[in-house]
């Protein structure tokens, strides 16, 4: 089946003030329909600077390079008033904390009908009818909540809230960008539960990015590792889990609870001061001399010579 | 032996009850775990513990004295790192303030943090920098490092973890462990996620 | 922090004002003691005229920059002083103080500034110092409101609470760990009282409350309006001072503005 979004050789620079500071490096990645695609990695590791460059919602001065395919068409080429065309209707977002991304001065209700209308899918009649349905169908009081304002309601509420909005537009993609931060633990699972129900259909894509390997573990399919801006390892997220190959992403789940917290020696470099080759070499027990001089290719999902 | 001691305590900003009559017993040496939703008080309880806030009623006790305010033999780590540093100061400048406090003279102070330091795992060109200017996890050793320097005998640790990334967290907690082996005090280590207050404690509360 | 370009008009304007202040013996072709025909027109001798005690009037401008912006600065330090001591306060102990220091900056904030400033400086003579005196003691009270907010936004901050588990005394904490983060905020509160000291002293003067010994913008532009410099189409006379205020107080204001702004994007206020 046809890829709906295939992301190829795409780097990001971000301008800094001793030179080009890369955030992205040479990372290619792709989603079929009914998958859900999850990139994981710690904070820093530009996991959601290619959310972010999928959207074309990075700021001005970043240097974007590589190819950005959504169905067939090139994100990076598009203009800013078809990139509004394709955002919501055709790409929808979930992003951290609810109560902020919904408008605060607006009924719910109008934030629900309006980009349904907006978008052409409906009349306004119809949109509110499809609201009250979808808005129902995940357990919440419809006449009500249409009335109220976002900040009448719970941060659960509004996680339903916006994920109605999201489902509303029928996206081909869903983009969650560290969707379950900061969440109480029975928010994780009513959120998951919600996520898990974008891919069922088998024809829309959910790109999952997270630092909890948990709920990564939970919801996808495949899985890609990142650090200091390189997939480090990318496959089906059960063989990936239960034997990872790379060092780091063997270190990074010895670190989880329910493996002993069992540390990875050292600190992730800066950005801006990446070591030569293996950018994991450093903290690597079985780096060889190679290891410090040449980058590893991705070969069978693993970046590293050795492996 | 017991070191810090809070009996029936209870505490309430207006009408909301934060803690109601909560007795907790700390032997010296020992880690008790405190955990719960948020919500549940577990902040509350730390800052009073520190000596931060007074309960509404109750007491706590530190060597059998009540504690009536702050103490150097009770510190606490908090859980933003970067915000436990003035932003306006370099970590050089926040450290050497309290080693002035203990009396240090001037021409010592920067061999000390540097050992201090190395012994944290952490380099000391980080000295040199602004608190937005260093990583969560390393800010989190220079808090860590900064408690250590006034010798306390009681630890209380508030989410010390839960804005790390996991491997961080797993280097945090070790490091902890390091210092307590070394030094004897005793923790109180309050975390949202149980396996983590269940790796670090002998013995865990649930509020 | 990068150079802000926008300082630059308004700094070099401010610096050439206080420069002039300064020393006005380099730039004043005459002393204000020296005398000759009354009424003169612009001309080579003197580039602005004289006035009706045949005075150079160009001098006299030159002069007058020292004790208009030395009253505005004067009474700014005032402010700043009195208003940081009071919110450093109110903002750390809470409590009664608190209410007490609010109310009384209340009171502060309703009185009717200038007729008050006319009251007391018909009252007690109007000496500068009196004016200085009475300006800073009345614009304390928005420093205060901003500084004790700023305060207790801090002050329950995670490295304030480190501070008092470590030891530091609060006097040590108020001075040490609060005051430089406040500083930022309390710049520009500066500015804007300066210059509103200057058009308050501007105003008085035109009033005619002013020390007569003491020359000032106001001052020279009440005179012209006493002594028929208006009917007598002496723009020279008039304009001029009013342009310096108008310009001191306007470089004044911007360089608050762009720093305040400048502030609140590296803090994200």
């Amino acid at each position: 089946m046809k890829n709906i979004l295939e992301i190829s050789d795409l780097s990001v620079s971000f301008p800094g003030p001793n030179g080009k500071i890369p955030a992205v490096r040479n990372l290619s990645l792709s989603l079929g329909p009914g998958e859900c695609l999850a990139i994981v990695g710690e904070s820093g590791c530009g996991k959601s600077v290619v959310a972010h460059a999928v959207l074309r919602l990075l700021p001005p001065g970043t240097e974007v390079l590589g190819r950005v395919s959504y169905q067939g068409q090139d994100l990076l080429h598009l203009s800013e008033s078809e990139m509004d065309q394709i955002r919501g209707q055709e790409i929808g977002m979930v992003f951290q904390s609810p109560e902020r991304a919904l408008n605060p001065v607006m009924k719910i209700g109008k934030q629900l009908i309006s980009p349904q209308v907006m978008h052409g899918l409906c009349s306004e009649k119809d949109a509110e009818l499809r609201a009250k349905g979808v808005l129902r169908s995940l357990g919440l009081d419809a006449d009500r909540i249409m009335s109220s304002y976002p900040w009448m309601c719970s941060g659960g509420m509004c996680q339903r809230i916006v994920f109605a909005a999201v489902s509303l537009l029928h996206p081909n993609l869903v983009i969650a960008d560290e969707p379950t931060k900061g969440l109480d633990a029975a928010n994780v699972t009513d959120l998951e539960a919600m996520l898990s129900t974008v891919t069922a259909g088998k024809s829309t894509g959910l790109l999952l990015i997270t630092h909890d390997m948990d709920v990564a573990s939970r919801l996808s399919n495949r899985i890609a590792v990142m650090y200091c801006g390189m997939i480090v390892e990318e496959g089906e997220t059960r063989s990936v889990l239960s034997s990872p190959k790379h060092p780091y992403t063997r270190g990074l789940l010895g670190s989880l609870p329910k493996n002993g917290f069992v540390p990875i020696p050292g600190i992730s470099p800066a950005l801006s001061d990446l070591p030569n080759g293996c950018v994991f070499h450093p903290r690597c027990a079985f780096a060889e001399e190679t290891c410090r001089t040449d980058i590893p290719d991705l070969k069978d999902g693993v970046r590293c010579r050795r492996c | 032996m017991l070191i810090l001691e809070a009996d029936r305590i209870s505490k309430s900003y207006g009408k909301v009850a934060a803690l109601t009559d909560f007795s907790l017993e700390i032997s010296a040496g020992e880690t008790v775990g405190l955990t719960g939703l948020s919500g549940s008080g577990k902040s509350t309880c730390a800052r009073i513990l520190a000596g931060l806030e007074r309960p509404n009623t109750g007491i706590v006790r530190y060597a059998g004295k009540e504690l009536t305010g702050a103490n150097p033999a009770i510190q606490m780590i908090f859980q933003d790192p970067a915000g436990s540093f003035n932003p306006v100061r370099t970590i050089y400048q926040s450290l050497s303030a309290v080693l002035h406090l203990q009396g240090v003279p001037k021409s010592q102070r920067r061999d000390l943090l540097s050992e201090h330091f190395q012994n944290a795992g952490l380099q000391t060109e980080i000295l040199s920098r602004y608190p937005d200017q260093i990583s969560g996890g390393q800010a989190q050793r220079v808090a860590i490092v900064r408690g250590m320097l006034v010798h306390p005998k009681v630890m209380i640790l508030d989410e010390p973890t839960s804005a790390l990334d996991v491997s961080v967290q797993a280097q945090i907690l070790h490091l902890l462990k390091d210092i307590q082996k070394e030094n004897g005090m005793s923790y109180v280590f309050i975390s949202h996620d149980p396996s983590v207050v269940e790796f670090m404690a002998d013995r865990v509360i649930s509020l | 922090m990068k150079f802000d370009r926008r300082y630059i008009l308004p700094g070099l304007l401010i610096l050439l004002f206080l420069i002039v202040a300064i020393f006005p013996g380099m730039f004043a072709p005459y002393s204000i003691s020296d005398r000759t025909a009354t009424y003169q027109a612009p001309g080579a001798d003197h580039l602005l005229g004289t006035d009706n005690m045949g005075k150079d009037i160009f001098s006299l401008l030159i002069y007058a920059a020292r004790w208009t912006l030395m009253i505005g600065f004067a009474s700014g330090l005032l402010a700043v002083f009195v208003g940081t001591a009071v919110g450093l306060l109110a903002g750390w102990r809470r409590g009664a103080l608190d209410e007490f220091l609010m109310g009384t900056t209340d009171i502060v904030l309703i009185l009717p500034k200038i007729p008050l400033v006319i009251i007391l400086a018909a009252y007690l003579g109007p000496s500068p110092w009196v004016l200085i005196f009475v300006l800073g003691l009345l614009s304390w009270e928005s420093i205060a409101r901003v500084v004790r907010s700023k305060v207790i936004q801090i002050r329950s901050s995670e490295y304030i609470l480190a501070a008092r588990c470590l030891g530091f005394s609060d006097c040590r904490i108020m001075f040490k760990e609060i005051l430089p983060v406040v500083f930022p905020v309390i710049v520009p509160k500066f500015v804007l009282v300066t210059a509103a000291a200057m058009i308050s002293e501007a105003s008085l003067a035109f009033l005619g409350l002013s020390d007569p010994q003491t020359v000032s913008w106001g001052g020279m532009i009440s005179d012209a309006f006493t002594y028929s410099g208006f009917l007598r189409g002496m723009w020279y006379w008039w304009l001029p001072p009013a342009l310096c205020i108008i310009l001191g107080v306007l470089a004044i204001t911007s360089l608050a503005f762009i720093h305040e702004r400048g502030v609140r994007e590296v803090m994200q206020l």
